[in-house]
């Protein structure tokens, strides 16, 4: 198969290797004792809807978005809740306001929504998004309710390329939960007003792929399965690769007709659409470690819970906690923060030497650039504090997807750099 | 600045780091650098030793002149090998010596340092010394041999000899075989790519194939092979793009052709390089990959 958008990187036989493994770990229900919500994420502030020491169910709306642009966030616990302002329970360790829940063991439900039909029309499904509290599941956190609010689209992507080194748990609900899995993309379908057969199933993995299959059986849908290659789940390469299309900077894919949605996305949709909200996620714990775990977790459990579920192979001040996947991820700032709702994976990982050296100019990071930048240039520029010169290089169309970092010989923080241009509007 | 980059994100960095590389390259010299001593002798153990030596000591007195704290990262001694081994066997080592310091001390970095200096700094001290003392850098006879004519300076060699190496010249660039075990490494090593290497050989080619010239035999003489292996694919001095790449690499291939049929020296190797390192930072520009979602001639000029 051609390679189906530029550059990238093939990962190591070893890192290939231990997403295998991963693959091959069934998921598993893990019940913390207590789960962390922080009410701020990104720039929404959300405000509580509880007060202290109230007691919540699994499904409850503990916290809304004033401006309504961000669906609630639901309780995965039944307990008692606690408020806390100005809390530094979150991966960053900035101080905002964050809710606890205090587990009590019982699991006791809040009352479903009412189930939707088979026959919904596309604005109740929408709004059952924002009920729901669906986000994208793939990292970005895109409302799901704001992607598909009175779309006509021609093409649903539905993204089960899990390209990160290391991640698995989406490959895992593929192949665990097919018939969810069907039935939430058949939601989505309706929602955006996609005709059948411009759904694409995508995938990178055989096991994944052959899931996809099942899953598409009877249905009109297409499986794909693209080349092993990272950033093959960027939203953007993936529409190339599976349309060979490129769409302009700053240009949304719903606008034009085109949907992209995480795997995680479809189950989660399904469980929405039958009553449940968003409170509970699946999630990779690995790294360096004995034995990868795939475990369905409630939002909100303290990211060291999950790293205590497996056995570390490096320990104390080799190792970092980070939260996300290797490439794009966070290195976490207090480890007993709760997991947010766009956090597919739990790495334990060595701390490598951060020292830079000057670039060679190998123009390695050229090659492997999947938006085409010369990312070693942009980093001069902005040394130099050229401004212009950052924009006429194009810095904005960086996806953050961490591969001239990951392939520079001398270190440099070029990803971390043209994002920070990026941030800051080129 | 507001931006932290401290453990920023990818958590996955290459092992490979720039010393690795160039000591890979030290490797792939060393076929070579055995085969000089044993074909030129002793002297070109000492010759080596030197570049290498001063070459070093250069380095670690410039970092700490230009006040720079970075540890220290191998291309010195890439630079010193290739400057011993491209010097004939009868240069006095003052003035090997002397090519080094100007090498790394002016050339690399008085110019703004690795990955930053314009031209290549073996081949930039190597030209301004050739012109400068140009009657200590024609000695090019092997110790035994009756006539001190290179193949290039109208010696007549086989070219049995010019494939393993016994033939007058720099005493790094006489054995195609070496040259090419050495290539081969770098290759398998990922330090280079074959774009360069190959292009420029076949630009090359070309232009003496016009000129109604002994392909095979002016391929296998002179600096051609070194040169298109360890000088024309030097990081700092040829482009980053892959079409930028393939432009330099026909360019230089082509120059160095014209330069050794029609030019004032036997070999055009170095000055080619020269010119088409100062083309580098424009081939770089007009070549600049195609921006996702943008059409080619959005590309900003």
């Amino acid at each position: 198969m051609a390679k189906a958008f530029r550059g990238g990187i093939r990962f190591s036989e070893t890192l290939r290797a231990a997403k295998e493994t991963a693959l091959h770990v069934p998921l598993c229900v893990f019940t913390p004792h207590i789960i962390h919500l922080p009410l701020q994420e990104g720039r929404t502030n959300f405000s509580p809807t509880v007060i202290d020491g109230v007691h919540v169910r699994v499904g409850d709306v503990v916290a809304t978005d004033p401006t309504g642009n961000t669906p609630p966030i639901h309780s995965g616990l039944s307990g008692t809740a606690r408020v806390e302002k100005n809390s530094r329970l979150t991966p960053d360790g900035k101080p905002c306001t964050v809710i606890s829940v205090i587990g009590d063991g019982l699991k006791t439900a809040a009352i479903p929504l009412p189930p939707l039909s088979n026959t919904a029309d596309p604005s109740s499904i929408v709004q059952r998004m924002y009920d729901g509290g669906l986000v994208g599941l793939g990292g970005a956190g895109f409302p799901t309710f704001r992607k598909y609010k009175d779309k006509t689209a021609h093409h649903l992507l539905i993204n089960a390329c899990e390209c990160e080194p290391y991640l698995a748990c989406d490959g895992r609900l593929v192949i665990e939960q097919t018939d969810t899995v069907r039935e939430g993309i058949n939601y989505l379908m309706h929602a955006g007003s996609v005709p059948e057969s411009g759904v694409r199933l995508c995938a990178e993995s055989d096991a994944v792929t052959e899931g996809l299959h099942r899953i598409a059986d009877g249905t009109r849908w297409k499986v794909v399965r693209l080349p092993e290659r990272y950033p093959q789940g960027s939203e953007k390469q993936l529409i190339r690769a599976v349309l060979g299309l490129e769409l302009p900077q700053g240009v949304y894919p719903a606008d034009w007709g085109i949907l992209v949605s995480n795997i995680g996305t479809a189950a989660a949709m399904a469980d929405a659409a039958n009553g449940l909200p968003l409170t509970h996620r699946a999630v990779t714990v690995s790294g360096v470690v004995a034995k990868p775990r795939n475990l369905f977790v409630p939002i909100g459990t303290p990211f060291r819970e999950l790293a205590a579920q497996t056995e570390p192979l490096i320990t104390g001040r080799q190792s970092q906690l980070i939260a996300g996947g290797a490439m794009t991820g966070r290195r976490l700032v207090c480890a007993d923060a709760g997991l947010p709702k766009t956090c597919g994976g739990v790495l334990v990982l060595p701390i490598e030497s951060e020292e830079e050296s000057p670039c060679i100019r190998c123009g390695a990071c050229v090659r492997v650039c999947p938006s085409g930048l010369m990312p070693y240039l942009i980093d001069q520029a902005w040394l130099q504090q050229e401004d212009g010169l950052c924009a006429d290089l194009k810095a904005t169309s960086c996806i953050s997807c961490g591969c001239c970092s990951r392939v520079c010989p001398a270190r440099r923080q070029l990803a971390a750099r043209i994002t920070h241009i990026r941030r800051k509007g080129g | 600045m507001s931006f932290s980059q401290k453990h920023a994100p990818p958590y996955l960095r290459a092992h490979r780091r720039t010393l690795a590389i160039m000591s890979d390259v030290c490797v792939s010299l060393t076929p070579s650098s055995v085969a000089a001593v044993w074909f030129f002798g002793l002297r070109a153990m000492w010759m080596l030793l030197t570049a290498v030596g001063v070459s070093f000591v250069t380095d670690r007195l410039s970092a700490r002149l230009h006040g720079t704290s970075h540890p220290f990262d191998g291309s010195a001694l890439v630079t010193g090998m290739i400057l011993a081994l491209s010097c004939p066997v009868g240069i006095p080592l003052w003035l090997l010596a002397g090519m080094c310091i100007v090498a790394i001390g002016v050339f690399r970095d008085a110019l703004g340092g690795i990955g930053a200096n314009l031209f290549n700094p073996a081949m930039a001290a190597r030209a301004l010394l050739l012109t400068s003392f140009p009657a200590y850098l024609s000695g090019y006879a092997l110790p035994h041999a009756v006539s001190s004519a290179t193949p290039l300076s109208g010696g007549d060699a086989a070219l049995i000899p010019l494939l393993f190496g016994r033939v007058n010249g720099s005493i790094g660039e006489t054995s195609a075989v070496l040259i090419l075990l050495g290539a081969t490494y770098l290759l398998i090593r990922r330090v280079i790519r074959w774009q360069i290497p190959v292009l420029s050989v076949a630009a090359f080619a070309f232009v003496i194939a016009l000129d109604g010239g002994d392909v095979l035999r002016h391929i296998l003489s002179g600096s051609l092979l070194f040169g298109a292996v360890y000088i024309f694919t030097d990081y700092t001095g040829s482009p980053t793009t892959p079409l930028g790449e393939i432009l330099f690499a026909v360019g230089v291939g082509a120059l160095t052709a014209m330069l050794r049929l029609w030019g004032r020296y036997p070999e055009g190797v170095c000055f080619a390089v020269l010119i088409m390192n100062l083309l580098t930072p424009l081939l770089d520009r007009l070549t600049r990959p195609r921006v996702y979602g943008t059409k080619r001639k959005e590309r900003s000029a």
